[in-house]
């Protein structure tokens, strides 16, 4: 290559990474410097070690949440896809207008502030809510059941939060099938459950992994739904942050509790990574 | 503290604010974010500034009675211009010393026990007493070196009055822990302090003799009434709407707040008797750029027809003694610290519990967090 032209090309090669400049300038400096200034704290105060790590494992308390965190995260994530899945399935073969109007029902609820709409599901589920009222009018029930202020009721706040996240990125992976795929599937003689086992999960198994990747970590942080949907024994760790930093302003302790989640998660969104990568083969082989 | 309430829910819609535009950070974002912000955003303090004073308050129509009637007046008397911000939580003040860059003059209405926490933690002026000269008339708790009183609130027996009207209510803490005799559906909150001196105090520990609490006591008691609270709250405010829906028909609460929400026609009474006084503070962060000034208010306020006019607009008691006699007596009857409420209430004790808070707190949800 002429020596003239070689600045050119070089230029021309580093384009995307020249653009991605100012979107890394602002996580570097509003995110990541911050973050790492704050999380350096578990390990530096009061005294440089890992007391602040031994602490938070060794109380019971934080065992218990780091837990339940974990647990209600991942009850979300499979009942969203659940959900989920038929919804996304609708709207990729429904008409473009119906399909809108599915849209639309999902969307309108995720822009509506987060408070209304646990007050909204604490009028149903409560003692003298709408479900309890209206089992013992109808003599199907003689006492209250208790459906507010448990795990169910944080679950299903939370779900009904994370919902539209599992439902576009189905949709997405959905909607780049080939539908030939499936027909051709179906002229060699399979029916509709094999289709639906061979084809159309293998493909649509990349959208469901993302879909699951945000709606676990998004869920990890919830803070307000099990403080209100739920009992002390649903407490998450953002409460637990939420006290060390506003009332005990102990922050390397929070620092510490934030840092093994931020551990937690990365190893996590590493593994979901891989299976992204592995999916397509994975459909491949079969 | 009851006001403090209101940062909590203000940073909840915060955190769902945040939740929408960084996704994939949510799981770090209640913990990080909020406490580095200070760090990035904060601009440098403005050079000494004499005819400003930043005063941050908790908002709401707490927010609204101290505007009229503390901001205004002395703007109007002194030519100092006051500005207003909302939220003063010590977190915030420890964010603002730690990097050297404070920006607020005059914490409004903090919990006491906040305000010992900050003397602990080297985050407050010394009150300077050369200026503060109103102190002859108040009452001697609000008296302290590193805060002066606002105002009293009171943390009650409240009740729902169409479920437990004419003398089924609970009159004592030990009927709030006899669900045979005084049955119906109950509430508590989820935090140590006041909750283990109500159950001392069931428990026929005489209020002279609570300080120091017998923790181990305190634990032993509230596990004979743990199965039979339906909800434990975790905002200031749910306890007020749960007693108002009939969700639960006994919860303790918040003098003013119960008051207020009657007066809009909730079905709520209050029980005076063995209610725990606890006060709120004007407090100076360390370093503060208009100190001065900052000590001119507080003294401001301390002024009985102040106190009488804030506490008519809202119903926490005056710190001063003299003010009692100026609110209008159906306002009075309202109020924690007239003296027919007064006598029959406990002093909360804030100095002991400031160094015992963090650990307490901790022990006390992992026993509300077990079977």
């Amino acid at each position: 290559m002429p020596r003239g032209a070689d600045w050119r090309h070089r230029l021309r090669r580093r384009a995307p990474l020249v653009a991605l400049l100012p979107f890394v300038l602002v996580i570097v400096l509003l995110f990541a410097l911050p973050t790492l200034r704050v999380l350096s704290k578990s390990v530096l105060e009061p005294t440089p070690g890992l007391a602040n790590f031994a602490a938070v494992f060794a109380n019971p308390l934080y065992q218990q949440v780091f837990w339940t965190t974990f647990r209600v995260s991942a009850m979300v994530t499979i009942i969203s896809i659940v959900l989920a899945y038929p919804v996304a399935r609708f709207a990729t073969e429904c008409a473009p207008l119906t399909r809108n109007v599915v849209f639309a029902i999902v969307l309108v609820p995720f822009w509506t502030s987060l408070l209304v709409r646990i007050y909204g599901w604490t009028f149903i589920l409560q003692r003298t809510g709408i479900i309890n009222e209206t089992l013992q009018a109808l003599g199907l029930t003689s006492a209250p059941i208790k459906l507010m202020y448990t795990e169910g009721a944080v679950v299903l706040g939370i779900t009904h939060y994370m919902l539209p996240f599992m439902i576009f990125s189905i949709y997405v992976a959905l909607k780049a099938i080939d539908p030939n795929l499936r027909k051709a599937a179906m002229t060699m003689g399979a029916r509709a459950p094999r289709v639906f086992l061979k084809v159309t999960l293998p493909l649509a198994l990349p959208g469901i992994v993302t879909g699951s990747l945000l709606v676990f970590i998004g869920s990890l942080g919830f803070f307000v739904t099990p403080a209100l949907m739920g009992s002390p024994r649903q407490m998450m760790l953002a409460n637990v942050i939420t006290f060390q930093v506003q009332e005990a302003l102990d922050w390397p302790k929070a620092s510490a509790i934030a840092t093994v989640l931020i551990i937690a998660v990365s190893i996590l969104a590493w593994l979901y990574f891989r299976l992204v990568d592995r999916a397509p083969r994975l459909a491949e082989a079969r | 503290m009851s006001k403090r309430i209101r940062s909590t829910v203000a940073s909840d819609q915060r955190v769902s604010n945040r939740k929408r535009r960084t996704l994939l950070k949510t799981g770090l974002a209640a913990g990080t974010l909020g406490v580095a912000a200070p760090y990035v955003f904060v601009p440098k303090a403005l050079a000494q500034r004499t005819k400003e004073l930043v005063v941050v308050h908790w908002g709401g129509a707490g927010g609204d009675a101290n505007r009229k009637a503390y901001f205004e007046p002395f703007s109007k008397e002194t030519g100092i211009r006051i500005t207003e911000q909302t939220g003063p939580g010590m977190e915030k003040v420890k964010a603002q010393v730690d990097v050297g860059n404070v920006n607020w003059d005059v914490l409004v209405d903090i919990g006491a026990f906040r305000m010992f926490q900050g003397m602990q933690q080297d985050l407050l002026e010394k009150i300077d007493y050369n200026v503060v000269t109103n102190t002859k008339d108040l009452l001697k708790y609000a008296v302290q070196t590193y805060g002066v009183g606002s105002n009293v609130g009171s943390e009650v027996i409240t009740f729902n009055t169409k479920k437990l009207g004419s003398g089924k209510q609970p009159k004592s803490w030990a009927d709030f822990w006899n669900v045979s005799g005084v049955p119906g559906h109950r509430a508590m909150h989820q935090k140590a302090f006041g909750n283990l001196e109500m159950a001392l105090i069931a428990d026929g520990v005489p209020p002279d003799k609570l300080y120091p609490l017998d923790v181990e006591r305190a634990f032993r008691k509230l596990d004979q009434l743990k199965p039979k609270i339906d909800v434990w709250t975790t905002t200031y405010d749910q306890p007020i709407r749960l007693l108002t829906d009939g969700e639960v028909d006994m919860a303790p609460t918040w003098n003013a707040r119960a008051s207020s929400a009657a007066e809009k026609g909730a079905p709520l009474g209050v029980e005076w008797n063995q209610g725990f006084l606890y006060y709120d503070m004007w407090s100076v962060p360390k370093g503060a750029p208009n100190a001065k000034a900052a000590m001119q208010f507080i003294n401001f306020c301390l002024d009985a027809k102040r106190q009488a006019e804030f506490a008519t607009m809202y119903p926490y008691g005056p710190v001063n003694t003299k003010a009692i006699d100026m609110i209008p007596a159906s306002a009075r009857a309202q109020q924690p610290t007239a003296p027919q409420n007064y006598e029959k209430q406990i002093l909360f004790d804030d100095q002991w519990w400031a160094p015992r808070l963090t650990s307490l707190t901790e022990r006390f949800a992992l026993w509300t967090a077990q079977k």
